[in-house]
Formats: structure tokens, sequence, C-alpha cells
């Protein structure tokens, strides 16, 4: 079970850190550090500076993303923070407010 | 999210088939985690964990962290205070130090634990406790917090309600024996029983104690001489009047005898003296 899941009532206030993927049902506040994929699910809140490799949005964030290889912000989502990323894809309907760096 | 028991309606260390909430191996939180389902850790969490329903401690889970769950089963490793509901299972491959709290606790055989056991039910002081501090946590929805609420709007009279929190905060505090021997004054049937074991979270100061406080038999047993803090402690004669005194223009040799303004109680304490 390479994967670290936040129940959609989990709080968690302070820090993440890991390999492994992180899918967050709930509420985060503080800050997350993932090598690998993080996915914020419909109804998932960030409130927490971001970095991992991939991150895909489909709930909330609200904070700095850094992700060293995509950002996936997708319809429906809210995203409010400056987003640093060599790929980053915003669908159509999805909520954003910030800065975005792709490197270039 | 239901927690799969056995017979004796322990909880059970199987895993149920639905999708929980879990911390993986390679995870690791810092911080404090709440929620109101379960959770299964086979990674690390520091910090606090307090959940509504049941937390795993996987065999690869480390936990240092105190602990408030309904249930808890231990299949890894902790380090901090456990303080379940309803029950702890420590399995045999369970590493504990710490205290545990809860009515129901089994220990398998092989499971290492190192701390003290108490299966007192949680009372009243406990969840008086836990409101103070789930407040200076800003947890808002935390079950004693709830409860404590839910008291507060069932008493019906409005005095009791002021009172209580101050009154159980220095229940809490009693020592053993003097609690004793306390509880055979009369006290209201929502008094709560003095839980002896230090509370479980730093607890701020009583905001102004002093101007709360009713003059009423249960005053006087908060007054007591015995559990008095040392800034309680009865002053001497020969020490000036703190507040009053100092107020007043020493030139009226009546008021400073009889001070108007002596601090609420204080009258009965001369009196249980």
């Amino acid at each position: 079970m390479a994967t670290t899941v936040i129940g959609s009532s989990i709080v968690i206030d302070g820090e993440i850190s890991g390999e492994e993927q992180l899918i967050v049902h709930g509420t985060v506040k503080g800050r997350i550090a993932v090598s690998d994929t993080l996915v914020v699910e419909n109804g998932g809140l960030v409130e927490a500076t971001v970095e991992s490799g991939t991150i895909t949005v489909n709930g909330t964030v609200h904070g700095d993303i850094a992700a060293s290889e995509r950002a996936e912000l997708r319809p429906n989502c809210t995203v409010v923070g400056d987003i640093r990323a060599p790929r980053i894809l915003i669908a159509d309907g999805a909520s954003f407010k910030g800065n975005v760096d792709m490197g270039g | 999210m239901a927690t799969t028991k056995t017979r004796n309606n322990l909880p059970t260390p199987e895993a149920s088939a639905e999708v929980v909430a879990h911390i993986g191996a390679g995870t690791r939180v810092v911080g404090r985690v709440s929620g109101q389902e379960d959770l299964r850790v086979h990674g690390t969490i520091e910090g606090s964990v307090r959940l509504q329903q049941t937390l795993f401690v996987e065999p690869e889970g480390v936990l240092l962290a105190e602990v408030i769950a309904r249930d808890v089963v231990v299949s890894g490793t902790v380090v901090g205070n456990i303080h379940a509901e309803s029950a702890v299972v420590l399995t045999a491959s369970a590493r504990v130090v710490g205290d545990i709290r809860s009515p129901r606790v089994s220990v398998e055989p092989g499971a290492a634990f190192r701390g003290a056991i108490s299966m007192e039910p949680v009372d009243a002081d406990e969840v008086a406790a836990e409101a103070t501090a789930a407040r200076s946590y800003g947890v808002t929805r935390s079950a004693p917090a709830r409860a404590l609420a839910e008291r507060q709007v069932a008493a019906p009279n409005n005095e009791v309600r002021r009172s209580a929190p101050a009154r159980q905060q220095q229940a809490v505090r009693l020592p053993p024996r003097r609690a004793q021997a306390f509880t055979a004054a009369p006290q209201p049937p929502t008094a709560p029983r003095a839980w002896t074991t230090p509370a479980p979270a730093p607890r701020p100061s009583p905001p102004a104690p002093r101007a709360f406080q009713p003059v009423d038999e249960d005053t006087i047993i908060v007054q007591h001489p015995a559990i008095r803090s040392s800034e309680d402690r009865p002053r001497r004669r020969s020490e000036p009047l703190p507040v009053a005194a100092a107020s007043e223009p020493s030139d009226d040799p009546k008021k400073l005898a009889r001070p108007r303004t002596l601090p609420r109680g204080k009258h009965k304490v001369e009196r249980v003296d």
C-alpha cells in the first residue's frame, strides 16, 4: 500500500512529508512535501505550501505549489497561490488566482 | 469506517475491506491529526492524534504522539499517552511506552509495554480539561468540547452553568486523600469526581476566577485552606490587605478595619477555618 490517504473527516495541522503518493480527501494545513504525486480530491482542502513531484488538484488549494514535474488543475478545482512547475495543465472550469512560473 | 469487532466486542487489527484513511509507510506527519473516521498508520506521526473512531497503529507504524481516540489498536510502536473512550488493544507486536487510559485494555502476550494503565472511565473532569485543551488547540469539533457544550445547554440554572468550569478545574487539582475528605461535603449531582492524575494537556490559567465565583456551598469547598493554591493562602494579619485596603484612603480607620471589597468567598473561608 504505497499510498497515504487522508480521509474526508481527517484534519492535519502540521507537516506531511514522504516518498509516496498522497491523496487528500480531508484537510491539511501547514506544509506538504512529497516526492511522488499529490492528489487533492474533490472536497479536499489544502491550506499549505506544497512541494511534490506531480500535483493534481480536484479540490481546493490555498498556498504556493512547487511541482518538480507537473501540476494539473482539474475542472471545478480552486487554487489560490503561486504555481511553479515545468508543465502546468489548467482545465476549463478551474479557478485559479496566482502567478505561474514554468521556469522558462 | 465501521470497526470490526470480535465476539467480546474488542476491536481487532484485521483490515477492513473499505478504503480507510491511512498514513503510508513512507510518510511522516508532524503536527496535529484529528478526524471522525478510522485511521491506519503505517508511517510515522509526531505530535498528537485525536480521532472519534478507531486508530490502528500497524506493525511498521510509529507514533510519537499523544493519542485520544475511541478505540486504539496498536500493532506497532507508540511513544506517548493513549487515551481511549472505549478500548485499547496491544497486539503481540506492539511496542508501547506511555500511560494508557481506557475502560477496557487488552494486552496480548508478546506485547511490550512500559507505563501506567488506568481503567477509570472518562468523567466530567476530563471532559472539562479536554474542552479547555481543545479550545487552546483551536479544535472546535472535538467530542469532549461538544459534550461539554451539550452539558452546558442542558444545565437549567444560569448560575450553575457559569460556575461549573471553574469548579471542575479546581476539583481536578485535588490530591487524592484530600479529595476523599471533600467528597463527603454536599455537592450538586453534576459535580465531578476528582480525577487524580495530571490533566492530559497543559491548561491555561483559569481566566479571572474571582469575578465569577458564586457565593454558595461549593465556594466554601473550593476555598478550603487545605486545597487553596499558594496564591490563595490565608493572609497573615501582619500582611496588608491586597486590593481593598490599598485602594482605600488610609485616613479612615473604620474602612481599614472592615474593608468592604474583600475578595469573594474570603468571609466564608474564615468560618471554615
